[in-house]
């Protein structure tokens, strides 16, 4: 017999997800939903011997779903129809959170009602007698503070008691008209026995009569399904005529009304007190402080993600390309496979591609350790609420600057985190446009160039490339949101405010976690894929010169490709093959594309350990520059909070910038300037890496990723080519 | 049938208020809520539903109402769609 499934289900901010990590512990198994890229965590946990699957569902309001990740927790608990839902509840908001307890419990699910939170309730001094909802239910009611795990196992022993039970529908009384209708479509459920066959007929009426489309898909490929849809759009237009509200709102009414008297039993009269948290909001949402301090706290967290993760990055990056390399040619030697193809293949192909994987998981932990504290101390929430109006002028939804301000850091996990948003139209907007935001691996191609053409003006040239591509991500949003995504009904900006709270480390540990590696696991083929592909087209020789792996950058089957790109670019200034060579590169990833320069322009300069360290000092070396980088890593913190924009260091790679500067006076016609910055606005708005591109196909599909890479390319290249080209009329450079 | 629609002297006296116009810090009883379905299910499932109670915190910019122990921000287009009373 497979072990009873359990699963574990909330409002958002209720303590959902602590409760679940605190039952099953940190061994959580990651999948996704079916059909769905939303995560899927699953995990074990034991009571007495048995063993229980629980299942952490998305957090929701109730079973009528509107977003996205709502709908797959009312899907699951419809179809699946888990053995217990354990229902987590925010004690200091009964209301809110008991409505998702009722229409549970209106379906007819067992469940186990867990009091999360209890302490901040008894804080506030709000005393909750559980034993009025154990009567009206039926369920076993827990009190526990999921963060500290106070009554993890007095919920377990519940669980475990509640098998034993027959779950209980609960009846609420709708009011004369709405039972009259639903009467009605109860007894056309029970004479189409398959319809009645899915779940309580009663339950199944409710939800018609709520508009819920999850059901009304389900029914579609049921028999007699659809005539009952037909009758309960019919009963909803009756019940909107005979009420003062609409059928939706006449049925949630009477749900809240019961709601309310069930939490007056509770707790008795609650008198509302402002509380210091209100007093925080009453500044952070404030009409006029709002913007500026989320734009500061959005800057500080960008600069903690470069500054931190920087020197570990250095040093994952070294120690890839340095002693790992080292000891797996050692290794070849040693079995006698060194010095061919195999050896090429491992340090050129797979060993740079697992290298620039890592390299990204410094960037990432670092963005989504600020991240999960910020959205842990409930400011995320603020953030949406003061950005909602000036975003919403410009047609996309407030929710959407999450995602576009983690695009500062990585276009990757910004992506995935379109997810929140709640219509596949907003989603599918902030996909498109998130990828303009200049992302930090784009960062060293306008250090470079700037450094070179603009010595005295490095910061404010890549200052203008971050403001360029935040115009055009809304310029694009602009007229997106105008013609093919136009929207009949704009999302209406309704969201619940958290209590501002310390963030839980534990919390924002896993999250920082469970999202790295799903970026590891998730973008890790399609950049080790790419890495290959490139390091094959390097070492196939096509003009002539050299063998297999060793042959000419010039010469092998990339430099053709090359070659062949190179006059489209030659309107933009930038037609020298090695310009468009490390744009090729560039769609696998923007972090190679000022190596693929120096590769290509063969000033790869001294090759580094020569000497050949032993493998004791390797260890040691990787040891204290580690060290060295969390040295340096604590020093730039002070700097997080200085004014100085960009500490635009450039590596002393002279032979780089003299190849560069040359090249780009060459292609441009003594117009390397203008050239160079023409090259900086394709390389802002063309794609931003291949992971990106695994990711928006992941979340929407292949024929929006053509979409979305074509549109990106034609963009850049126009933009490259404006600029150009209208600079030259103007007699710029 | 008749539907129930509000008296004509409620809509001549143009006496609907809205959570948009209401005061800061004033209770309030939502008297009913009207709108696109996206809205009104959205409300519904966090109990912005005519009977209930609400503080508001801040009519506007966006609205912020206090409901039970709940703080909810709500937009300038929904919050004008939330008719409401002043009650005490």
């Amino acid at each position: 017999m497979s072990a009873p499934v359990v699963a574990v289900g909330g409002c958002p901010n209720a303590g959902k997800t602590s409760t679940f990590n605190q039952l099953t512990g940190a061994r959580q198994k990651v999948g996704n939903w079916p059909g769905q890229t939303v995560e899927k965590y699953t995990g074990n946990f034991t009571v007495e011997g048995a063993t229980f699957e629980a299942v952490d569902l998305p957090g929701t309001y109730g079973l009528v779903a509107i977003s996205e990740e709502e709908a797959i927790a009312a899907t699951f608990l419809a179809e699946e129809r888990p053995d217990v839902v354990v229902t987590v509840v925010d004690s200091s908001n009964l209301t809110g959170s008991l409505h998702l307890v009722a229409q549970i419990a209106e379906a007819g699910l067992r469940q186990v009602v867990a009091l999360n939170m209890v302490d901040v309730a008894e804080r506030r001094g709000i005393e909750i007698n559980e034993s009025v909802l154990t009567d009206r239910l039926g369920v076993e009611v827990v009190r526990t503070v999921a963060r500290s795990g106070r009554g993890i196992d007095e919920l377990k022993a519940a669980v475990v008691r509640s098998l034993e039970t027959e779950p209980q529908q609960l009846i609420i009384d709708y009011g004369a008209v709405v039972e009259r209708h639903l009467g009605g479509l109860v007894e056309r459920i029970i004479d189409q026995p398959e319809v009645a066959s899915l779940q309580s007929p009663r339950w199944s009426a409710l939800q018609l009569l709520a508009g819920d489309r999850g059901l009304r898909r389900r029914l579609d490929g049921v028999a007699g399904g659809a005539e009952i849809v037909a009758v309960a759009d019919a009963f909803r237009a009756d019940i909107s005529k005979e009420s003062t509200s609409d059928c939706e709102m006449e049925l949630a009414e009477h749900r809240f009304n019961w709601i309310a008297g069930l939490v007056d039993e509770m707790t008795g009269a609650v008198v509302e007190k402002t509380t210091w948290s209100d007093r925080v909001d009453r500044v952070l949402t404030n009409r006029y402080f709002g913007i500026p301090i989320f734009m500061a706290v959005m800057w500080i967290m960008l600069r903690i993600t470069a500054d931190v993760s920087g020197p570990f990055l250095d040093w994952v990056d070294g120690t890839v390309s340095g002693p790992v390399a080292r000891w797996s040619v050692g290794l070849l030697d040693l079995i006698g496979l060194g010095g061919g193809w195999l050896e090429s293949m491992i340090v050129n192909g797979v060993l740079a591609g697992v290298g620039g994987v890592l390299v990204f998981v410094p960037v990432l932990a670092t963005l989504y350790l600020c991240l999960g504290i910020l959205e842990d101390s409930g400011y995320m929430a603020r953030a949406a609420a003061v950005m909602d109006r000036a975003m919403r002028a410009v047609g996309i939804p407030g929710k959407a600057f999450l995602p576009m301000m983690v695009g500062f850091g990585c276009t990757v996990p910004a992506i995935y985190a379109t997810r929140t948003l709640d219509s596949s139209r907003d989603r599918l907007l902030t996909g498109l446009i998130t990828p303009f935001m200049s992302c930090g691996a784009r960062l060293p191609v306008y250090v470079l160039l700037a450094a070179i053409f603009f010595t005295d003006a490095k910061g404010t040239i890549v200052f203008g490339m971050y403001l360029l591509g935040i115009l055009v991500a809304v310029l694009i949003g602009l007229l997106l949101s105008r013609t093919a995504l136009r929207e009949e009904e704009p999302t209406p900006f309704v969201m619940v405010m958290p209590e501002f709270r310390l963030p839980n480390a534990r919390t924002v540990g896993m999250l920082v976690w469970q999202r790295t590696m799903a970026f590891v696991k998730g973008a890790g083929t399609t950049i080790l894929a790419a890495s290959m592909a490139v390091w094959l087209l390097l070492a196939i020789p096509v003009g002539g010169g050299g063998t297999f792996t060793d042959t000419d950058a010039e010469q092998s089957a990339f430099g053709v490709v090359a070659k062949g790109f190179a006059p489209v670019m030659e309107p933009g200034g930038f037609g020298e093959w090695e310009q468009s060579g490390a744009l090729l590169t560039g769609f696998i990833a923007k972090e190679v594309v000022v190596s693929t320069m120096s590769q290509l322009y063969n000033v790869a300069g001294e090759e580094e350990g020569e000497d050949d360290p032993g493998f004791i000092d390797d260890v040691r070396d990787i040891g204290s520059t580690f060290v060295e980088a969390t040295v340096d890593t604590f020093k730039a913190i002070p700097g997080v909070f200085g004014l100085d924009f960009f500490d635009l260091e450039v590596d002393g790679d002279t032979a780089l910038q003299a190849a560069v500067r040359d090249s780009f006076e060459e292609s441009s016609g003594g117009r390397g300037a203008l050239a160079a910055i023409a090259f900086m606005v394709f390389v802002l708005l063309y794609t931003p890496c291949m992971a990106a591109v695994g990711a928006f196909r992941h979340e929407f599909g292949t024929k929006w990723m053509w979409v979305s890479v074509i549109g990106q390319f034609v963009i850049a290249w126009a933009g490259a080519v404006i600029v150009f080209q209208g600079g030259k009329l103007l007699g710029i450079g | 049938m008749l539907p129930r629609r509000p008296t004509s002297d409620e809509a001549a006296a143009g006496n609907r208020l809205t959570l948009a116009e209401a005061e800061r810090y004033s209770r309030v009883r939502v008297t009913r809520v009207t709108g696109r379905p996206r809205l009104i299910q959205r409300l519904a499932a966090l109990g912005v539903v005519p009977g209930v109670m609400l503080t508001v915190l801040r009519p506007h910019g966006p609205a912020m109402v206090s409901m039970g122990g709940a703080r909810i921000a709500i937009g300038k287009s929904a919050a004008q769609s939330v008719e409401i009373e002043v009650a005490e």
